[in-house]
C-alpha cells in the first residue's frame, strides 16, 4: 500500500525527514509518519526544516507529547511559533489571514512560500529566489534551514549574515550552531547589533528616538527610510568642505541637496534601483507581457529609461510581447490574465505628473519598445487622450490608429479584463483569427472594423485600440 | 647584522584631460594638487602630474599654463580631439607604477589618491583592482548623488552592464591595466560612444575587479550644454561594441 503525497500534509516533509534521520526504506510513508508520532525516541525529530520541537516545548512547556503532534492538535498552531524564525502573529498579520482554518506554517508550506510570503520580516522570499536562483517549486526558507541551503546568506536586502556575523560575534553569544538569523532573533532587542552597511543603527535611533527594538526590524517593521545624508561619513564631508575652498558654493549645494532628499531611497538612485528589478524580473520571467502604470515623467531619466528596457528586451531575445497600459486600478486585474507579466511602475520614479506629459511618456514608450501589439485598457486617461496619442505615435513608426466602436447592441462597458483575456488567447495561439473572433462574439463590435483589425494584423502591424 | 630592504617607491601620475574648459580648468588643477599633496603628506609616494591639453581654447591653455615652470608637472598640447586618445596619449608619457585620471572640470576629493593607493597596496588579491571613489556628487546644473558600487558587494549585478555603467572613467590602477586595454575612441557622428563604459566592459572581460575606495569622492561637473555625455544623448549614440557579454564569455 502506497500513501500517495496528496494525502500527507504539507507539514511532513518526507523527503527531509527520511533523509535526515536516515528512516529505513524498507518502510512505507505511513509506518514513517506512524513511528514520528509515536514513538518517543522520535518526539524530538524534526518533521520538516522549520519545526524546531526543542523550541516549541521550551514555549510550551505543558506539552507532554509529540510536540509535532500537540502544534498540530491544539489551538496552540494559531497562536505559537512553530520555531524562532516562524514568527506566527506576523505572519496572520501581515497577510489578513486570521480566518485561515489552519496554522500559518500550514499556509507557508501550502501556499505561502509559493505566493512570496515571508515567515518573518528579516526573510524576504522573493529576495531569496531571485538571488539564490530557486525554483517555483522549492521552498527557499527550507533551504535556509536545512542542509541544503544553496549558500543562502543575504535573506532580505537589510540582512546580510556574513556581515552580520563578522561585526556582532563580540557583541553577542554567537551560537555557531544556529544561522545568523537565528543568532538575531535571539538578539532582537539589542539595538546596537548591525545587520547590513545601509542602516547604521547608531544614526537610525538619533532619527528614531522610539526605537525599543533592534533598528534593522523597526525600520523594515515601520517601513522607514534612513536618511541619505546618514550615508555621508565624516571623512567625506571634510573633503566636501575642503572642496569648497576650490569650488564656491560646493558644499551649501551638496548640503541643500541632502536636504531636500532626506528620505529618499538611499545609495543608488531610483533609476539604478528600477532597472535593476527590471533586469532580474525580465530575466527570470520572460514576460509574454509588459504592464506598464501610465503615472510616468517625460523627462530624459524616463526616455533613457525606455532605450534601456528596449536593451533588456533584447538582450533577453524577447521580441513577442504585449504592452498594456491599464489604470491603476485595473492593474491588479491585468496582472492576472497573463502566465508572465512584468509590471512597471513609473510612479517610483516620478510622482507628480500632469496628464499632457503622460502622452509624451506614452510616446516615447512605444517609439522604443514597439512591441507586437499595444491595448490600451480603455483608461480614462486614454479616452481624453487617445487622439493626441494616436497622432504622436503615428509620427513615428508604421503603427496606424484603428477606433473600435461598439455598437448599439453593447451598452454596458465592456469588462478591461475579459478584454484582455481575449487578447490572451490572441497571442497564446499567435492567430489573428482569434481576437476578431473574440471581439465579435464577446462585445459585438462591427464587423468592418474587425476585418479591418484582422488584416493589419496579418501584415504585422500594431494596432492602438480605443473606446470612443 | 641586519640587512633593511627598501621597497621600490610607490609613484603615481595624476593625469588631467582638459579640452575647452577655461577657467574651470583652473579648479580642477588645484583639486589634483591638494589631492598630490595629500598623497605625498600621508604616504612614501613620487607623484606628477600629467596635463593634456587636447585641441584646446586659449583661456585653457592659459589656465594650465601657470604650471610650466613646476617640476612636478608635465603639460602636452595635442590635437587629437577624443577624450580617449587624450587618455591613451596621457598613459604612453607615463613612467609611474599607478595612473589615475581626472577631466577638465571635475574635482577629486583631497583623500581620494592615497586612499585609493593604501587600499590597493593592503588588498592582497591575484588580480590588479581598478579602484573607483565611493561617492560622486555631481554639481552645478543637476545636484545629485551617485554611489560607486564594488564588485564584492551584494549590490553588484553583472547584467546591469548590459544597459548601464556603473563606474565614471575617473579611476585609479595600475598603468599597465590601462596600456593592456586602452580607451576605444568614441564614433559620436557614427552613434558609438560611452568609452568609459566600454572600458569598463571590457576590463571585466578580461578578468579585472573594479572595487571601490570607502571614504573617497569625487565632485563631477555636470554642464547644461556641451558635456560630452549630452553629445552622446543627443546623438542617440549606443555603447561602442564589447565581448563582455558575446556567447563565448557569456
Amino acid at each position: 500500500m502506497e500513501v500517495k503525497s496528496k494525502y500527507i500534509s504539507p507539514l511532513f516533509d518526507l523527503d527531509y525527514f527520511s533523509i535526515k534521520y536516515n528512516t529505513d526504506v524498507n518502510l512505507l510513508p505511513i509506518e514513517v509518519i506512524y513511528n514520528f508520532l509515536n514513538k518517543e525516541d522520535q518526539f524530538y525529530f524534526k518533521p520538516n526544516a522549520v519545526f524546531d520541537p526543542i523550541y516549541y516545548i521550551q514555549n510550551n512547556p505543558e506539552c507532554d507529547i509529540n510536540p509535532f503532534l500537540h502544534f498540530l492538535i491544539t489551538e496552540k498552531s494559531k497562536k505559537s511559533n512553530p520555531s524562532l524564525l516562524f514568527d506566527t502573529k506576523y505572519y496572520y498579520l501581515k497577510y489578513n489571514l486570521e480566518s485561515y482554518p489552519f496554522s500559518a506554517l500550514h499556509h507557508y508550506f501550502s501556499i505561502g512560500f509559493r505566493k512570496n510570503r515571508n515567515p518573518n520580516p528579516l526573510f524576504d522570499n522573493q529576495y531569496v529566489i531571485s538571488r539564490y536562483y530557486f525554483s517555483e517549486a522549492e521552498n527557499p526558507f527550507s533551504s535556509y534551514l536545512s542542509d541544503n541551503d544553496k549558500g543562502i546568506n543575504q535573506t532580505c536586502e537589510h540582512f546580510d549574515g556574513e556581515f552580520f556575523k563578522a561585526k556582532n560575534i563580540d557583541k553577542i553569544k554567537y551560537d555557531k550552531s544556529k544561522t545568523p538569523l537565528e543568532n538575531f532573533f535571539l538578539n532582537c532587542t539589542n539595538k546596537s547589533l548591525v545587520t547590513c552597511r545601509k542602516i547604521d543603527p547608531a544614526l537610525y535611533i538619533i532619527d528614531n528616538p522610539d526605537v525599543t527594538i533592534n533598528p534593522t526590524l523597526h525600520y523594515i517593521l515601520n517601513n522607514r527610510k534612513p536618511k541619505i545624508s546618514n550615508l555621508i561619513s565624516q571623512p567625506i564631508r571634510r573633503q566636501i568642505k575642503s572642496a569648497s575652498q576650490i569650488e564656491n558654493n560646493l558644499s551649501d549645494r551638496i548640503e541643500e541637496y541632502l536636504m531636500m532628499h532626506s528620505y529618499s531611497q538611499p545609495f543608488i538612485s531610483p533609476a539604478f534601483r528600477l532597472i535593476r528589478k527590471i533586469i532580474e524580473q525580465i530575466g527570470q520571467l520572460k514576460p509574454s507581457c509588459i504592464i506598464l502604470s501610465q503615472r510616468s515623467d517625460d523627462t530624459e531619466l524616463f526616455r533613457t529609461f525606455t532605450i534601456r528596457l528596449k536593451a533588456v528586451l533584447e538582450a533577453y531575445k524577447l521580441t513577442e510581447y504585449l504592452v498594456l497600459i491599464p489604470d491603476d486600478n485595473r492593474i491588479s486585474h491585468s496582472c492576472t490574465f497573463t502566465h508572465s507579466t512584468f509590471t512597471v511602475d513609473m510612479h517610483e520614479l516620478e510622482p507628480k505628473l500632469k496628464n499632457k506629459h503622460k502622452v509624451k511618456v506614452l510616446n516615447n514608450l512605444l517609439m522604443s519598445l514597439k512591441p507586437r501589439l499595444f491595448i490600451n485598457l480603455n483608461t480614462d486617461f486614454g479616452k481624453k487622450y487617445i487622439v493626441d496619442f494616436g497622432r504622436g505615435i503615428a509620427n513615428y513608426s508604421s503603427i496606424l490608429d484603428i477606433d473600435l466602436i461598439r455598437t448599439d447592441k453593447q451598452k454596458e462597458k465592456p469588462q478591461c479584463k475579459y478584454l484582455a483575456l481575449s487578447f490572451k488567447k490572441y497571442y497564446e495561439l499567435g492567430l489573428t483569427h482569434n481576437v476578431c473572433q473574440n471581439l465579435e462574439s464577446d462585445y459585438q463590435y462591427d464587423s468592418a472594423v474587425l476585418n479591418r483589425i484582422e488584416e493589419k494584423l496579418r501584415m504585422g502591424l500594431d494596432i492602438i485600440l480605443s473606446e470612443n | 647584522m641586519k640587512i633593511k630592504i627598501f621597497k621600490s617607491l610607490t609613484s603615481i601620475s595624476a593625469i588631467i584631460n582638459l579640452h575647452r574648459e577655461g577657467e574651470l580648468a583652473k579648479a580642477s588643477i588645484l583639486s589634483a594638487v591638494t589631492a598630490v599633496d595629500k598623497a605625498e603628506e600621508m604616504m612614501n609616494i613620487s607623484t606628477r602630474i600629467i596635463i593634456v591639453l587636447d585641441a584646446a581654447d586659449p583661456l585653457t591653455i592659459s589656465a594650465a599654463g601657470q604650471y610650466v615652470s613646476n617640476n612636478k608637472f608635465k603639460i602636452y598640447n595635442v590635437n587629437l580631439k577624443d577624450l580617449s586618445c587624450s587618455r591613451n596619449f596621457a598613459i604612453d608619457k607615463c613612467d609611474t607604477e599607478y595612473v589615475a585620471f581626472l577631466d577638465g572640470d571635475d574635482l577629486w576629493g583631497e583623500d581620494w589618491l592615497w586612499k585609493a593607493i593604501q587600499n590597493d597596496q593592503r588588498l592582497n588579491i591575484e588580480r590588479d583592482v581598478i579602484w573607483h571613489p565611493e561617492i560622486n556628487f555631481i554639481f552645478e546644473n543637476d545636484n545629485h548623488i551617485f554611489f560607486h558600487t564594488d564588485m564584492d558587494s551584494h549590490d553588484f549585478f553583472i547584467d546591469y552592464l548590459r544597459v548601464s555603467n556603473y563606474w565614471t572613467a575617473l579611476s585609479l590602477a595600475k598603468t599597465r591595466i590601462y596600456q593592456e586595454i586602452p580607451f576605444i575612441k568614441n564614433e559620436i557622428k557614427f552613434g558609438m560612444g560611452f568609452e568609459d563604459w566600454n572600458w569598463n566592459c571590457r576590463t571585466i572581460e578580461k578578468g579585472f575587479k573594479h572595487k571601490v575606495a570607502i571614504n573617497t569622492c569625487h565632485f563631477i561637473r555636470n554642464k547644461k550644454i556641451g558635456s560630452l555625455l549630452s553629445k552622446t544623448n543627443k546623438n542617440h549614440c549606443v555603447l561602442t561594441p564589447h565581448n563582455l557579454f558575446s556567447p563565448n564569455t557569456d
